[in-house]
């Protein structure tokens, strides 16, 4: 009987000690995945200037799409560190007016507002396990689309949205605070 | 029959890799899982839905293995089942709600069924019996 019980904690502290240490080595893969991320933003940033952003990142994005497929957890890596901000249609340098972004309301040009940044969701859209139809009404929105992500995913889903989408700018909304 | 006296061994040792499996990958993506955690419970203070995902995998993989082992089967598959029938309601009446409710079913079935002669118990028991027997 005696065994039993200590065979029983043994394995209790084995699965503690196994959950510990996948924690662990998860944590220092996505530490340096960020800081893989930042060197390769500082190379970019030298080598394509004057270039769309967009364009330049399309590779990233697909990369971004791969790490949705594992999903992992660090809120602390939510900013797409590959994503340079667009300046082109904003009323300032990374910032996105409430009317540009209304222009990018179709499935294949998406553009989404969350907690007062804007993301190019239009590469994502396909991915989409709950299908691109289930996001298309709100492209184009900010508090639309917050609504139906909060609704649908909580807050569970931030850091995927950040790590999909592609960093346009600061939403910008003359009067509002961010 | 002749492979029989298998059947509840292969249950056993089969359902056990199913919560083994399922604890793994809350561990190594708890945001995917965090998603299927109820709302009213993620309203207790201090206690995120990524926390209750990692509790949940803990226990998982606690009990998958005591149940691959065959270590305290009864309490082992009788916990897992009314989680999983736990699950299953929350789900609600669709495919993965069906699902979780056979797999909780099979669960049962090892609780009713108690340990086979293939595992741990059995063997404990059968050691405590001869020592009994020599006493």
């Amino acid at each position: 009987m005696n065994k039993k019980i200590i065979l029983a904690v043994l394995i209790f502290i084995f699965v503690i000690f196994f959950v510990y240490f996948v924690r662990m080595s998860q944590n220092g893969v996505e530490v340096n995945d960020n800081s893989l991320g930042q060197t390769s933003q500082g190379s970019e940033s030298l080598n394509n200037q004057g270039s769309n952003p967009i364009n330049s990142n399309t590779d990233s994005t697909d990369d971004e799409d791969d790490d949705d497929d594992n999903e992992d957890n660090d809120n602390t890596a939510a900013l797409p560190v590959n994503n340079t901000p667009v300046s082109s249609t904003s009323t300032t340098p990374n910032k996105v007016s409430k009317v540009d972004l209304a222009k990018h309301n179709k499935q294949t040009d998406c553009w989404v507002g969350y907690n007062g940044k804007v993301y190019d969701i239009s590469t994502f859209l396909p991915k989409h396990p709950g299908s691109a139809g289930a996001i298309a009404p709100y492209c184009g929105t900010a508090d639309e689309f917050k609504k139906a992500f909060e609704r649908k995913h909580g807050t569970s889903k931030v850091s995927t949205l950040m790590k999909v989408g592609v960093f346009i700018g600061d939403f910008d909304v003359m009067g509002e605070i961010k | 029959m002749r492979y029989e006296k298998y059947a509840k061994t292969v249950l056993r040792i089969a359902m056990s890799l199913v919560f083994l499996y399922f604890g793994i990958m809350q561990i190594s993506n708890p945001d995917e899982w965090a998603s299927f955690v109820p709302e009213s419970l993620t309203k207790i203070p201090n206690l995120t839905a990524n926390n209750l995902v990692m509790f949940n995998a803990i226990m998982e993989l606690t009990l998958g293995l005591f149940l691959i082992i065959g270590l305290y089967t009864k309490f082992s598959s009788i916990i897992l089942s009314l989680h999983l029938f736990g699950i299953a309601a929350s789900i609600g009446f669709n495919p993965v709600g069906i699902r979780d409710f056979g797999l909780a079913i099979a669960t049962l079935v090892i609780f009713l069924n108690g340990a086979d002669n293939y595992s741990l118990d059995y063997l404990y028991k059968k050691k405590d019996l001869v020592k009994d027997v020599k006493k």
